[in-house]
C-alpha cells in the first residue's frame, strides 16, 4: 500500500518545502501562505485521520469455499462491521488471495462509505491459480483520509483454509481392469439389470432394461413389469504409483512433470472411483505415502487432499519405490504406473508380479517434450516398440502441451 | 468505467490549466488562448485516441519537448537574464510543453507530467500578481479544489469504486481545505513573511515593474500635469515671475530630460506654488505636490528603465556567447537598482564599468556604454537623494521642497553629478584605498569556434567509435562464415543465435523458458511471416543442436537463404525509424544482421 502513494508524498512533500524555500528566498508573502496552508491542511488531514482511526470499533467476517479445482473462480465474502459510533468513509479492505497467481495476491476494494453501527457485505472473485493448500489471509482495513493521501491500517489475523485440487480432466477411454476380488465391505448392485452375475432380487421395470430380463411371473402376479435383478462382480482392485522425482521436474510453471503426473493422477482417481473400482495409492512425494485401498467419494476427497499438497520433493527412483512398496499391492490387481520414460527401464522391475496376477498399465510422460521438441515422434516410437517387445505392454503416452484427455481418447 | 476515469481526470485537469492560465492572463497575454485552444485540442485528441497505438508517439513527443527545451534555452539565452523576464520565459515553455503533452494524455505518465506543470505555472503566479482580485481568488480556489477533485478521482480509480457518486457526496475533503484556509489566514495575519534576502536571478523583493507599465503610468502623470499644473499656478495668481513657470514646466516634462533640470523644475514649480497670492486650497496644494513628486520618482524610475534596457541590448549585441560577462553585468545593474546608499551605487556602477572596459567592445561603443552607465549611477543616485530628503521631510512633517528657495537650491547643490556629463567636468574623486592589481581580463570561453571545435571533435570520436564496432562487426560475420564449409552443424546453430539475438533488438525477445519452436510460432505470427520459414529454421536447429545427424554444405546453403531471406521479410515489415535503431543497435551490440 505504500508503494502506491510514496510519490505522492514526496511530491507533497516538495511543494511544500519548496514554498516555504521560495518564500525565504523571495520575501512574497504568498508563499508563505502557501507553504503555511499546505501544512496546515495536512495536520489537519491527519488529526481527522487520528480521530477516526482511534474511535473506530471494526469487525470482520470473512468466507471461502474450503476446496475449489485449479483455474476455479471463487467468490470470496467479507462481512465488514462498524461497531464505532464515528461513520467511516473512504475504508479500504486487503486481502491476501495467496491462491491467485503471483502479482494478483493482494485484492484491495474500496468502501465509500459504511454508517456508524451497521454493516456492509461485499464479494469479489478469486482465481484458484495452481493446486495446493493455501491459508488466505490475512485481511486489513486502511482508514483513509478526507484528501485520500494518508491512511493508517488495523490488521486481523484471521485466516481461511483453502484447498485447491488438481483439475481433474474427463476420461472417455481406460483399459479394462480384469483383476480383482470381491472385498470385505458390500455388494454393488447393478443399475441394469443381467449380465453374467448372481440374482440378487425384482425391482420395478424401468426404461432401459431388456426386454428378456421381465419377470413375466411376477409381472402377472402385480399387474406391472417387473425385472430380474442381479448382484455384479464389479469389485475391481488397482493401485496407482507415482514418484515426483525431483530431479526429473522438467518444464516451467504448470507444465511441469510433477503437475502432469498429478494432474493424471487426481483425473485417473476420480475415474476408477466412480467406477466403483477399489484404489489404493502408492507414491513418493519426498516421503512415502501410501492410501490404502477403498471407495467412495470420501476416500477420493482423500486422495485429491494429498494430490493437492503433492510436490515434487522426492530423490527415490521407480525402482526403489517398487522394491519397497512391492509387497503392498494386493494379489489380483490391477497396477497403473505414472512415469517418466526415462524409468521405463525401471518397469522391468514389474515382470516378478505378473506371478502375484498383477496386471500392469503403464501411462509414460515423454520426458523430451518438456525440454525440447526435437525428435518426439521418433522417441515416441522407440519406447513403443521398447516395452512391447520386453513386457508385452501397450503403455499410454503423455506429452507436454498435449490435452491429456485426448490422450486418453487414443488409447 | 475506466474510460469514465480518464474521461473525468482529462477534464480536471484541463480546468487546472484553465485556472493557472486565469492567474496569468497578465503575463501571456496574447499567446495564453492560443495554447489553451491547443491544449483542448489535444485532450481532444486524447480522448478519441485512447483505444489506439502509436509506435513512435512517444519519439515525436519526444522530439517536441526537445524543440521546446532548445527554444526556450535560445531565448533564455537571448534575455537579460531579468527573472521575471526569464519566468514569463519558461512559463511560454511550460505552456507549450502541456500544449504538446496534453497529445499525449491517453498515457497516462504525461498526464501526470501535465498535472505537475500546472502547479508550477501556479506557484509562478504569485512573483507576478501584486494584488489579487475576487477573479484571482477564486481561481486559486478552483484550482485547489481540482487537486481535491483529482486525489479523490486516483483514489476511485485505484480502489475501483463508482466514481461520480462519490465525489458529489464527499465534501469532507473540502471541510478540510477550508479549515485549512481559516488556520492559514488566522496565523498569517500575525505574521510577517518580509525578508531582507535578494540577488540573482530570484530576486523579487521590491522588484520593479515592466517598462510598458512604467511608460504607461509616466505618460498618465505626465498628462495629468501638463493639465493641472497650469490651472494651479493662474489660480495661486502668482504673477511676479510667472514666465518662468513654462520654462519649469517644460524642463520637468521633457524627454527624456536632465537630471539637473528636472531637479530644478521640481523646486521651482513647488515654490510657485507655495508662494504667496491667492493661492490654492490647501487639500488641492497637498495634492499637487504629491502629484509633481510622483511624477518626478516615475520620471526617474523610467529614465533609470530605458538606459537599463539600452545598455542590456547593446551588451546582449556585444557579448553574444559570453554569458558570464553579461551576467555579472546584469547583476550590477540589478545592485545598483536596489542600492540603498549612494557608496554602494557607486561601487556598483565601478564595477559596470570595469565590465564594459574589459569586454572586446570597439573603443566608440565603450565610451557610449560607459557614459550610459554613468547616466545609469547618476539617475539612480538623484532617487537616493531624494528618498532621503523626502524621508527627513516626513519626520519633520514638512513638504521638503517648499521651504524656501534658498534651502532648494541648497538641496539642488547637492545633486552635483544630476548635471549631463557633457557639459560638466567630473569632480575630483576621494581619494580610493589601494586595491590589489586587478587580474587581466579573461577571455570568453564560450565562443562559436570553441562550440564548433568541440562538436567536430565529439562528431569525429564517434565516427571512429562507429567505425571500430563496424569492424568487430564484421569480424564476428567471418566467424560465423568461416563455419560455413567446416562444421555445418554449428554454423546452423550460430545463425539460429544470431537470428535470436537480431529478433531481441527488434523486440521479439525468446525467454530461457521458450522452446525454440514455440517462439518460432510467436515470431511468425508477429511479422506474418508466411508459410513458416522459420519454424523450419528453428527445426534445423534443433535437429542440429539435438541429434547426432550429419550435416552438409547443402543444408548450411538452404539455412543460410533462409536466414536471409527472413530477416528480409521481417525488415520489410518495419518502419523505416525501426530498421534505422535496429542497425544501430546491432552494431553497438556488434551482430551482424545479414550474412
Amino acid at each position: 500500500m505504500h508503494a502506491l502513494f510514496v510519490k505522492k508524498w514526496i511530491f507533497l512533500g516538495c511543494i511544500i518545502l519548496a514554498s516555504l524555500f521560495i518564500g525565504l528566498k523571495t520575501g512574497i508573502g504568498v508563499f508563505y501562505f502557501s507553504f503555511l496552508f499546505l501544512a496546515s491542511a495536512v495536520l489537519l488531514d491527519w488529526l481527522w485521520l487520528f480521530i477516526v482511526y482511534s474511535t473506530a470499533t471494526v469487525d470482520i467476517e470473512h468466507r471461502i469455499p474450503n476446496r475449489a479445482e485449479e483455474d476455479q473462480i471463487i467468490k470470496a465474502e467479507v462481512t465488514v462491521r462498524n461497531k464505532g459510533f464515528l461513520p467511516l468513509r473512504n475504508l479500504v479492505l486487503e486481502d491476501n488471495l495467496t491462491c491467485e497467481a503471483e502479482g494478483k495476491r493482494l485484492k484491495r476494494v474500496g468502501l465509500a462509505y459504511i454508517p456508524a453501527a451497521s454493516l456492509v457485505r461485499i464479494s469479489y472473485e478469486c482465481e484458484c491459480y495452481k493446486r495446493g493448500r493455501y491459508n488466505i489471509g490475512p485481511q486489513a482495513a486502511y482508514f483513509f483520509d478526507p484528501l485520500n493521501l494518508f491512511f493508517l491500517k488495523l490488521a486481523f489475523g484471521t485466516y481461511s483454509e483453502l484447498y485447491v485440487y488438481p483439475k481433474i480432466f474427463h476420461i472417455q477411454k481406460f483399459p479394462l481392469l480384469t483383476k480383482g476380488t470381491v472385498p470385505w465391505f458390500g455388494i454393488d448392485t447393478s443399475h441394469v439389470s443381467g449380465d453374467d452375475d448372481e440374482f440378487f432380487g425384482t425391482r420395478e421395470y424401468r426404461p432401459g432394461d431388456p426386454v428378456k430380463r421381465i419377470h413375466w411371473f411376477s409381472s402377472a402376479r402385480q399387474n406391472r413389469l417387473i425385472v430380474k435383478q442381479f448382484q455384479r462382480q464389479s469389485f475391481f482392485r488397482a493401485t496407482l504409483l507415482f514418484t515426483l522425482n525431483r530431479n526429473e521436474n522438467f518444464g516451467e510453471g504448470k507444465e511441469k512433470v510433477e503437475e502432469y503426473i498429478v494432474k493424471i493422477a487426481a483425473a485417473l482417481s476420480s475415474y476408477l472411483l466412480g467406477k466403483g473400482c477399489a484404489l489404493e495409492i502408492i507414491a513418493h512425494t519426498g516421503e512415502a505415502v501410501h492410501i490404502p485401498s477403498n471407495k467412495g467419494l470420501e476416500h477420493l476427497e482423500g486422495i485429491l487432499r494429498f494430490l493437492a499438497m503433492a510436490r515434487a520433493e522426492s530423490t527415490v527412483t521407480m525402482t526403489e519405490l517398487l522394491e519397497g512398496f512391492s509387497r503392498f499391492i494386493p494379489n489380483d490387481s490391477n497396477l497403473i504406473v505414472i512415469a517418466l520414460d526415462t524409468e521405463w527401464e525401471n518397469l522391468l522391475r514389474t515382470i516378478p508380479l505378473r506371478t502375484r496376477n498383477i496386471s500392469v498399465i503403464p501411462l509414460i510422460l515423454l520426458s523430451s517434450t518438456f525440454l525440447y521438441s526435437f525428435g518426439t515422434a521418433k522417441f515416441l516410437n522407440d519406447v513403443k516398440i521398447k516395452l512391447f517387445s520386453t513386457l508385452k505392454l501397450n503403455p499410454l503416452f503423455f506429452l507436454k502441451g498435449e490435452n491429456p484427455e485426448e490422450a486418453f481418447i487414443k488409447y | 468505467m475506466q474510460q469514465r476515469y480518464f474521461g473525468i481526470e482529462i477534464l480536471v485537469t484541463y480546468c487546472m490549466f484553465l485556472f493557472a492560465g486565469i492567474l496569468l492572463a497578465n503575463e501571456l497575454t496574447g499567446s495564453l488562448l492560443y495554447f489553451l485552444i491547443a491544449m483542448a485540442a489535444g485532450f481532444l485528441f486524447s480522448w478519441h485516441a485512447k483505444a489506439r497505438s502509436f509506435p513512435y508517439f512517444s519519439l515525436v513527443v519526444g522530439f517536441g519537448v526537445a524543440a521546446v527545451i532548445i527554444w526556450s534555452l535560445v531565448e533564455l539565452y537571448n534575455s537579460d537574464f531579468g527573472y521575471q523576464e526569464t519566468l514569463i520565459t519558461e512559463m511560454r515553455g511550460v505552456f507549450l510543453l502541456s500544449a504538446i503533452f496534453s497529445f499525449g494524455s491517453f498515457k497516462e505518465k504525461f498526464l501526470s507530467f501535465l498535472q505537475i506543470l500546472s502547479l508550477m505555472l501556479v506557484m509562478c503566479s504569485p512573483i507576478f500578481i501584486k494584488a489579487y482580485d475576487l477573479s484571482q481568488y477564486l481561481a486559486i480556489f478552483c484550482y485547489i479544489s481540482c487537486w481535491v477533485l483529482f486525489l479523490k478521482l486516483k483514489f476511485c480509480q485505484k480502489f475501483q469504486m463508482p466514481v461520480e457518486r462519490e465525489m458529489l457526496k464527499d465534501y469532507h475533503p473540502f471541510i478540510v481545505v477550508i479549515a485549512g484556509l481559516l488556520v492559514t489566514v488566522f496565523f498569517f495575519l500575525g505574521f510577517s513573511g518580509k525578508q531582507e534576502i535578494g540577488g540573482g536571478l530570484f530576486y523579487a523583493k521590491d522588484h520593479p515593474p515592466l517598462l510598458s507599465d512604467l511608460e504607461k503610468k509616466y505618460s498618465q502623470l505626465q498628462d495629468k500635469v501638463l493639465r493641472m499644473v497650469p490651472d494651479s499656478l493662474i489660480k495661486t495668481g502668482y504673477n511676479q515671475d510667472i514666465s518662468s513657470a513654462p520654462l519649469f514646466l517644460n524642463n520637468l516634462v521633457k524627454d527624456p530630460g536632465l537630471i539637473k533640470e528636472v531637479a530644478r523644475a521640481e523646486v521651482g514649480l513647488v515654490s510657485l506654488l507655495r508662494n504667496a497670492g491667492l493661492g490654492i486650497e490647501e487639500n488641492q496644494d497637498k495634492e499637487m505636490m504629491e502629484l509633481i513628486k510622483e511624477f518626478v520618482d516615475t520620471k526617474a524610475e523610467l529614465n533609470f528603465q530605458k538606459i537599463k534596457k539600452d545598455i542590456q541590448r547593446k551588451l546582449r549585441e556585444g557579448l553574444l556567447f559570453n554569458i558570464k560577462q553579461r551576467y555579472s553585468a546584469q547583476g550590477a545593474m540589478n545592485k545598483m537598482e536596489n542600492s540603498k546608499s549612494v557608496e554602494e551605487v557607486k561601487g556598483e556602477a565601478r564595477k559596470l564599468n570595469k565590465i564594459i572596459g574589459d569586454s572586446n567592445f570597439g573603443p566608440e561603443q565603450e565610451t557610449q556604454l560607459k557614459k550610459m552607465a554613468e547616466e545609469l549611477k547618476l539617475w539612480r543616485i538623484f532617487r537616493l537623494h531624494r528618498e532621503e530628503v523626502y524621508l527627513s521631510a516626513k519626520e519633520e512633517l514638512r513638504y521638503p521642497e517648499a521651504v524656501s528657495e534658498s534651502q532648494a537650491k541648497q538641496e539642488e547643490a547637492q545633486v552635483p553629478k544630476a548635471v549631463p556629463p557633457e557639459n560638466i567636468t567630473p569632480p575630483p574623486q576621494p581619494p580610493q584605498p589601494e586595491t590589489p592589481p586587478v587580474l587581466p581580463p579573461r577571455k570568453p570561453i564560450f565562443n562559436l569556434t570553441i562550440i564548433l571545435l568541440l562538436f567536430f571533435f565529439l562528431l569525429s570520436v564517434l565516427l571512429v567509435i562507429l567505425m571500430i564496432l563496424y569492424i568487430m562487426t564484421e569480424q564476428r560475420k567471418s566467424r560465423i562464415l568461416s563455419l560455413y564449409e567446416a562444421n555445418s552443424a554449428a554454423f546452423i546453430i550460430s545463425l539460429y543465435l544470431n537470428m535470436k539475438d537480431i529478433l531481441a533488438i527488434l523486440g521479439a525477445r525468446c525467454k530461457n523458458t521458450v522452446t525454440p519452436l514455440k517462439f518460432a510460432g510467436v515470431v511468425e505470427d508477429k511479422y506474418h511471416l508466411k508459410e513458416s520459414p522459420f519454424s523450419r529454421f528453428s527445426l534445423k536447429f534443433e535437429e542440429a543442436k539435438y541429434s547426432q545427424h550429419p550435416f552438409e554444405k547443402k543444408d548450411s546453403q538452404a539455412v543460410l537463404q533462409e536466414y536471409n531471406n527472413i530477416i528480409k521479410d521481417i525488415f520489410n515489415s518495419q518502419g523505416v525509424l525501426s530498421v534505422f535503431y535496429a542497425y544501430c543497435t546491432a552494431l553497438v551490440r556488434r551482430k551482424p544482421i545479414f550474412i
